[in-house]
């Protein structure tokens, strides 16, 4: 029988400015690289962004009540709504929302195998410690990790994808927020029907394209 | 650099050359239509992309099975004799007589055999075929919000040329032929020739500021959601810090990565 549920998919992308912002918590000597793109632009349309996705959200008319979140690197450990919290300090505007949504009775599920993860964090450790050699250098770091992150990646979204279907209660509705690298929704569209919020696309009401 | 930072290969009109049968007559996309065919396939055939791909891996996969069963000489024999032979199933959207959309699946059963012999892992049709599709759903955007974009520019134009003091940039492009005396741009204008090309000094004057940012987000958006990794080496760089310290915050939170 075909399950015709409706899953609700945010694109995430990270700036220059959230990179920056994220690093420069951590310790001061990861700062990242620097571009011409004035750091205040690049908040002011970071801003915009989260503001438009947290519109269209509320457009959906979903009850937050009903609403599953599963967030990108957000790992099964049930300690989900304190890394948030954490994130969410550190200004990640995604996370920020995450917790409003919390605040009005979303649910945040654990979302990642946690063994992935730090495979993820080493395989990312090693290209990063490569960017600030040279170019060239991280140019083939990069091509070292893409095939080592190819494959890992799917391991993660399958692992995501599996553990969607396991923790969705009957009657809500997953709100997923994915790194643009993952392609969750092969996995996820023979269960649910996708409707992707994508900042910025020049709808009236997100419920008018996407029929949530 | 990834093919999802390529220009599609859909909207180029040398179909020969792609590995996936999909075809789309980018040219006769015009007007309401492709968001409505969208919304038509969104509604009412949300599986027929799934289901084609489905149809083509079981086969795939049946066919190790069945391949793996056959003596040696017996499954040459068959290969041999099937060379040449074509399946071909057309699934064809069209407007008004004109092929609108193209989904020609040709299977060549002696190709299915051989790479079933070869144990080939995977499929060579569910990526490359996923990333066609997903380009098709972007040029479907993409038209859209050209579109759009194009109607509020031409009805601003409508205004100003009924008034008596004429933009001069606005004469010039009347004279070159950009724009007729009804406000209408010339046929085929991009959202590249609107922003950053032939209109861009027009836009820049009779277009509010926020319909410019507007239209400049709307590329970024698209450029960073479907062409992430492109060949720009400090946003990747700094797209794999910002992941990498989401890690050492959330990993360090759960006590694992100190506990390693």
């Amino acid at each position: 029988m075909i399950n015709t549920r409706s899953l609700i998919y945010v694109p995430v992308l990270h700036t220059q400015k959230e990179a920056s912002e994220i690093l420069l918590s951590l310790k001061a000597d990861a700062a990242p690289l620097s571009v011409d793109t004035s750091l205040a632009e690049q908040e002011k349309s970071v801003k915009e962004m989260w503001d438009g996705i947290r519109e269209k959200i509320q457009n959906t008319s979903i009850s937050c009540s009903t609403i599953r979140i599963y967030q990108d690197a957000m790992p099964v450990c049930g300690r989900e709504k304190e890394i948030a919290e954490k994130l969410a300090l550190k200004a990640s505007h995604n996370h920020q929302l995450i917790l409003e949504l919390v605040k009005n009775g979303a649910n945040l599920e654990g979302t990642e195998d946690p063994n992935l993860l730090i495979e993820e964090y080493d395989n990312l450790s090693q290209l990063t410690s490569k960017a600030a050699v040279s170019i060239q250098c991280y140019r083939d770091s990069l091509n070292e990790y893409k095939e080592k992150g190819a494959k890992l990646m799917k391991q993660r979204d399958t692992f995501i994808a599996e553990r969607i279907k396991i923790s969705l209660k009957e009657g809500e509705t997953p709100l997923v927020f994915m790194g643009v690298r993952h392609e969750l929704e092969k996995l996820l569209q023979s269960s649910f029907v996708i409707n992707y919020i994508i900042y910025r696309l020049p709808f009236k009401k997100v419920r008018d394209i996407y029929n949530v | 650099m990834s093919s999802r930072a390529q220009k599609p290969l859909l909207l180029s009109k040398d179909f020969s050359k792609l590995f996936s049968p999909i075809r789309i007559n980018a040219d006769i996309l015009e007007g309401d239509k492709p968001w409505a065919l969208y919304e038509f396939a969104s509604i009412f055939l949300p599986n027929m992309g799934p289901s084609i791909f489905n149809l083509l891996l079981d086969m795939e996969r049946h066919s190790q099975k069945l391949i793996a069963a056959i003596k040696p000489e017996k499954r040459e024999r068959l290969i041999n004799g099937l060379e040449g032979v074509t399946v071909e199933i057309r699934y064809l959207i069209k407007d008004k007589g004109k092929e609108l959309v193209a989904l020609p699946i040709n299977i060549s059963p002696a190709e299915v055999l051989r790479n079933a012999t070869l144990a080939k892992s995977g499929s060579r049709y569910t990526e490359k075929m996923q990333e066609e599709i997903n380009q098709i759903l972007v040029s479907f955007i993409k038209k859209e919000i050209q579109r759009r974009i194009k109607s509020m520019i031409e009805s601003a134009l409508k205004t100003l040329l009924v008034k008596p003091k004429m933009p001069a940039m606005l004469k010039k492009l009347l004279s070159l032929g950009l724009v007729d005396k009804e406000g209408r741009l010339a046929e085929g204008a991009t959202i590249e020739d609107l922003i950053l090309g032939r209109y861009a000094g027009l836009f820049k004057k009779v277009v509010p500021e926020e319909l410019i940012n507007e239209a400049l987000m709307l590329k970024e958006t698209i450029k960073a959601c479907y062409g992430w990794e492109g060949e720009d080496y400090l946003s990747t760089a700094n797209e794999a810090l910002a992941e990498k310290g989401i890690l050492e915050i959330v990993l360090g939170e759960m006590g694992k990565k100190d506990a390693r």
